[in-house]
């Protein structure tokens, strides 16, 4: 075939024989505006201008002429880049028309998971593939391919089967007799065509390249190594050989023929072109074609993770004729039509997308059909076989005579028998992806018809987009270790049926909300209210726990005891434990072996049980909790309770009286004590910053009063700040009692809202919380309770270093300057001439400390999370009960900082 | 369960001089047993227990009473007069007693949490997520001292027998 191009070459070699220049182009590239705005490149043997019989060729973009005076490189200097081995090519066939079957799942859908996962399939050798195997791909006799196939492994072609696309190979491409490849063939290593095999396009192969008797090829062939050819073979463009060239008698070659070593050309052989031996050229390497099991198994679980949607049960489903409409449907086994049945999809006429998740294998019987009613060409179907089941190999099998339409996606082999069909919707090539293995189809089959065209890209993307946006899965909370998201396989229900529940209900999210932001915090709605731990985890011990659920159902749960992160299997604490509507109470063991600490808890509820605790299932719930687990008989008690935070806020002019709004530094924070026989044996100290209203550098930190700093186990201690554990111990260096610091400047960890000048103060600077810690302090000598002080110890604040801090010093008072509640002393840091200055009346000697001459003092603690005043906002405009509740010594209006007594106008709201 | 037998057996030992725990529980009601879950049918089966009388008590520590109410005339922060030295404390102290008759050994677990609801047939629902103490108990007697916010409208007890044959206890507290 001769073509009249405008050439983009992209590889070439040129030698110089005195006058001519001589370009051999072993691919070229043909830019042509083709429709669908698409531009695609049409591959086809680089034609001359000028031929010269024998001598010369020219190939020149544009038709601009060679200059013979240098050796001009007259190709577009993108296009040498342009296909270097390791990128896709987009390469496409262009010989009956420019047709560009592309592969393009876009998934466009809520969850970013599968849209990443379904860029990177757009962006990857995938892009244009109808066929991917990991493993091998045969084609039966007669049967033809009408995309592009591409395997890690070898490509074969039985007799007479046509692909109507390209075939690119990890290795070998093999083709019988009188097979055809419309497109070009590249791989890794051989390339063998049998008698009067047909090839259009180039050919290009790691090593050799073997062509029958008869054989035909329109393009150009590489060859690695060694080029033979049979008898009567015809060869339109150049031929380029590593090695050795042997052509057999009677061949016909228009183009060039070049030997890197020998050449063996039989009788009555044709060479239009050039013949060369010993050229000692160096062939280019053929496209690496690469594994892709990683991205098709991500983009399964994509699909796999938009839903459960309606399941189809196994046993049943396909054993009669079966018709459904579009939508999401899954198995938790597999799915098969059985022989001569047919499964309609019905799309009344819109555009629709049927997804099928199938955990185990598909199957078509023997005439199994699925057929098309009222389906737009704009639909989608795809067959998602997951094999992700134990024990499932997630194959797919058709029987001789069946016929499926869409696009197949399996984790194991696709096998067909004589005379199947896969074929896409309409004009598209529909075809299949075997993630790990092969595929093969039986003689005579049909996958995709020859000229289809518009893969399914565009339709896909659409008909996925249109998919219902609600969120129909119940995801669990716990971190991500626990396998909580949907990209690790997280525990996950369908709620498309919402009967089955823990507590008051379930709500579905699109993807699993990392603790701590579970979406119980996010949406206002608490779904984790269906189990309660009545008593606590003790190591050792029986412990009970209530579950209410709204129906008779199986529960699974698990309790990560050693603190790993993961949910084993010895920590199954309910295994298919049926239970009743209403309340049950469940008694299981703590073991030895469990870690004292904070850990997390998972409860499944399904119809069935005996759920693992990862994996989607389609009805029920997951809930996961955090729990305590200490050691036996150890008791906690906390300050002001295990789920509330109290409050302490700072006025930081001390010694100078302020403006009383109690927001220059507002700390949050909860304390646990942990006792075994009446003595405190740890403590755990966890806040955070909620409010930095000053301009001052400020630390925080408790004082423990009368605890000894020996007393604290300090080497146990541990200490995180946005659960990042901290290098260094919190006790204050150098001192006789146990002082643990927060931090020596909140500033280091917040910032000032934009256009702000302080953190969480003023109108319209909400940020985030930006700065927690915990702390836990073991003690290596156990504190008789009569010693421990009372809740809430003595929480501080201090200066900075180096920071000035009131005109009331000379210089910056740094560390020895502290700020206590109302008569607690300040520690032995504390620079005790302090006391006195400017509006302060201290009287130590009267156990006295941090008040004014009215008696007010320069920190207020309350018991729950205040919705402290804006900045400048006198505290009593924001809690009117606050002048009464002073007035009467706290016999009155006790509770005047809780929110019910706030004014709202002045309160700052973030 | 072998460890549970033992465990009872063990405290049969100890306990057997224990002090039948001073109950002057002036505020509150002898605790009847309350229902606040069914059993489960396909988990442990419910045994007739014997009525056993246990007595929780809270008491604060240094109860006051407001004699008169003082109105106060500060308009703002800085006209306020803090009287006799008041520190603006935001909490009072509990005393918490539990007192369990002599023959009622069993290992039971005790919390004692502010977030509950009491329904209108005596059932309770409670948040066991909020609470300020949470204990096991070997002795038939317990005593604490607890710590309880202003803000805190009420406390629920509930003490939960290990064994599951009996239901637990629930007594509460309003402020």
């Amino acid at each position: 075939m001769q073509k009249h191009n405008v050439c983009l070459c992209d590889d070439y070699r040129v030698k110089s024989s005195g006058d001519d220049v001589l370009l051999l182009a072993s691919a070229c590239l043909t830019n042509h505006e083709e429709r669908s705005q698409r531009q695609t490149t049409c591959h086809t043997r680089c034609n001359v201008t000028d031929r010269s019989q024998g001598r010369l060729k020219r190939c020149a973009p544009n038709n601009a002429k060679i200059d013979n005076s240098k050796l001009k490189i007259n190709c577009d200097p993108h296009s040498r880049n342009y296909l270097s081995n390791n990128t896709p090519p987009n390469r496409k066939n262009a010989f009956f028309r420019c047709v560009n079957p592309l592969l393009l799942i876009s998934v466009l859908f809520i969850m970013s998971i599968a849209q990443v996962a379904a860029q990177s399939l757009a962006d990857s050798d995938l892009n244009n593939q109808s066929l991917y195997a990991s493993g091998y791909i045969t084609a039966g006799a007669r049967t033809t391919v009408g995309g592009n196939v591409q395997s890690a492994t070898a490509v074969t072609l039985a007799a007479n089967a046509i692909f109507a696309g390209n075939v690119e190979a990890g290795a070998a491409t093999t083709l019988g007799a009188d097979a055809g490849v419309v497109g070009y063939i590249e791989a890794g290593s051989t390339v063998t065509l049998g008698v009067a095999a047909i090839v259009n396009g180039f050919i290009q192969t790691g090593t050799t390249a073997t062509v029958g008797a008869s054989a035909i090829i329109d393009g150009s062939i590489v060859a690695g190594t060694t080029a033979t050819f049979d008898t009567l073979v015809e060869v339109t463009g150049d031929v380029l050989a590593g090695t050795t060239v042997t052509v057999g008698a009677g061949s016909t070659f228009h183009g060039n023929v070049d030997a890197g070593t020998t050449t063996t050309i039989g009788a009555g052989v044709q060479i239009d072109g050039i013949l060369t031996a010993n050229s000692l050229l160096v062939p280019p390497p053929p496209l690496l074609v690469t594994n892709q099991e990683v991205l098709i198994t991500t983009m399964q679980t994509a699909l796999k993770d938009l839903g459960t949607g309606t399941e189809l049960v196994s046993i049943t489903f396909g054993v009669n004729n079966e018709t459904l409409e579009a939508g999401i449907y899954s198995t938790i086994d597999y799915l098969t039509i059985t022989g001569g049945k047919t499964l309609t999809l019905d799309g009344k006429g819109v555009d629709g997308t049927w997804i099928f998740n199938i955990a185990n294998y598909l199957s078509f019987a023997i005439d199994a059909k699925v057929i098309l009613l009222d389906v737009t060409d704009n639909s989608t179907i795809i067959w998602n076989v997951l094999g992700d089941k134990p024990g499932a190999a997630g194959y797919t099998q058709l029987g001789a005579g069946a016929e499926t339409t869409g696009f197949i996606l399996a984790k194991g082999f696709v096998q067909t028998g004589a005379n199947t069909v896969i074929e896409g919707i309409a004009n598209d090539c529909g075809g299949a992806y075997s993630a790990t293995n092969f595929i093969e189809f039986g003689a005579d089959s049909v996958i995709g018809q020859t000229g289809c065209t518009n893969g399914m890209a565009a339709s896909i993307t659409q008909a996925i987009a249109d998919a219902p946006p609600e969120a129909t899965i119940d995801f669990g909370d716990a971190p991500a270790s626990y396998s909580s998201l949907a990209a690790d396989n997280g525990a996950s229900h369908s709620t498309e049926n919402n009967t089955i529940f823990m507590g008051s209900g379930v709500d579905a999210e699109f993807d699993s909300y990392q603790f701590p932001l579970s979406d119980d915090v996010t949406d206002g709605n608490d779904d984790e209210d269906g189990v309660a731990f009545v008593t606590g985890l003790e190591v050792g011990n029986p412990a009970l726990l209530e579950l209410i659920v709204s129906t008779p159902a199986f529960v699974d749960a698990w309790i990560d005891f050693d603190g790993n992160g993961v949910f084993g299997t010895d920590e199954k604490i309910a295994d298919t434990q049926a239970v009743i509507q209403g309340s049950n109470t469940l008694p299981y063991d703590v073991p030895e072996w469990a870690e004292a600490g904070n850990t997390w808890a998972r409860f499944r509820l399904s119809s069935v049980g005996g759920l693992e605790p990862t994996g989607s299932f389609s009805d029920g719930e997951v809930e996961d909790h955090q729990v305590d687990i200490t050691e036996l008989n150890v008791s906690i008690s906390y300050y002001p309770s295990a789920s509330e935070w109290a409050t302490i806020a700072f006025e930081d002019n001390w010694p100078s009286i302020g403006d009383y709004d109690f927001n220059d530094l507002v700390m949050n924070y909860r304390i646990s004590e942990y006792r075994l026989n009446d003595e405190v044996i740890r403590i755990k100290l966890e806040g955070q910053v909620a409010a930095v209203g000053a301009l001052h550098h400020n630390g925080f930190a408790f004082r423990l009063p009368g605890i000894l700093r020996s007393t604290v186990d300090e080497d146990a201690i541990r200490y995180t700040i946005n659960d990042i554990p901290q290098n260094t111990s919190p006790l204050e260096l150098a001192r006789n009692e146990a002082i643990a610091i927060v931090t020596n400047d909140v500033w280091d960890f917040v910032s000032a809202g934009i256009n702000c000048n302080y953190y969480r103060t003023e109108p319209g600077c909400g940020t985030d919380i930006q700065m927690g810690f915990s702390m836990t302090l073991p003690m290596t000598n156990a504190i008789p309770s009569l010693q421990m002080p009372e809740f809430p110890y003595d929480p501080f604040l201090f200066a900075t270093d180096g920071y000035d801090h009131s005109l009331a010093f000379g210089l910056p008072p740094g560390r020895a300057y502290e700020i206590h509640l109302p008569d607690k002393a300040p520690t032995e840091a504390f620079r005790t001439d302090f006391f006195g200055r400017r509006d302060d009346r201290s009287e130590p000697q009267n156990g006295r400390y941090f008040v004014s001459a009215n008696g007010m003092p320069w920190a207020i603690n309350v018991g729950v999370e205040m919705q402290y005043s804006l900045e400048y906002m006198d505290v009593i405009y924001a809690y009117p009960l606050f002048s009464s509740f002073i007035a009467n010594e706290g016999l009155v209006n006790a509770d005047w900082y809780i929110p019910e007594n706030a004014n709202t106008n002045n309160i700052f709201s973030n | 369960m072998n460890q549970l037998y033992s465990f009872v057996l063990l405290s049969t030992l100890l306990t057997g001089c224990g002090g039948g725990g001073g109950s002057e529980s002036s505020t509150t009601n002898p605790t009847t047993v309350t229902n606040d879950s069914q059993p489960s049918n396909p988990l442990a089966t419910p045994v007739q227990s014997q009525p056993v009388v246990t007595e929780f008590s809270l008491q604060e520590s240094n109860p006051m009473e407001a004699e008169v109410i003082i109105e106060s005339a500060a308009q703002t922060s800085h006209e306020i007069l803090v009287p006799n030295g008041f520190a603006l404390n935001s909490e009072r102290s509990f005393n918490l007693k539990i007192s369990r008759s002599e023959d009622d050994y069993q290992p039971a677990y005790l919390s004692l949490c502010s977030d509950y609801q009491q329904h209108s047939d005596g059932s309770y629902s409670i948040n066991y997520n909020s609470c300020l103490l949470r204990t096991s108990l070997s002795d038939i007697n317990y005593e604490a001292v607890i710590t309880v916010t202003n803000d805190t409208k009420g406390l629920v007890a509930a003490l939960w027998f290990m064994d599951g044959t009996k239901e637990p206890l629930i007594k509460d507290w309003r402020f």
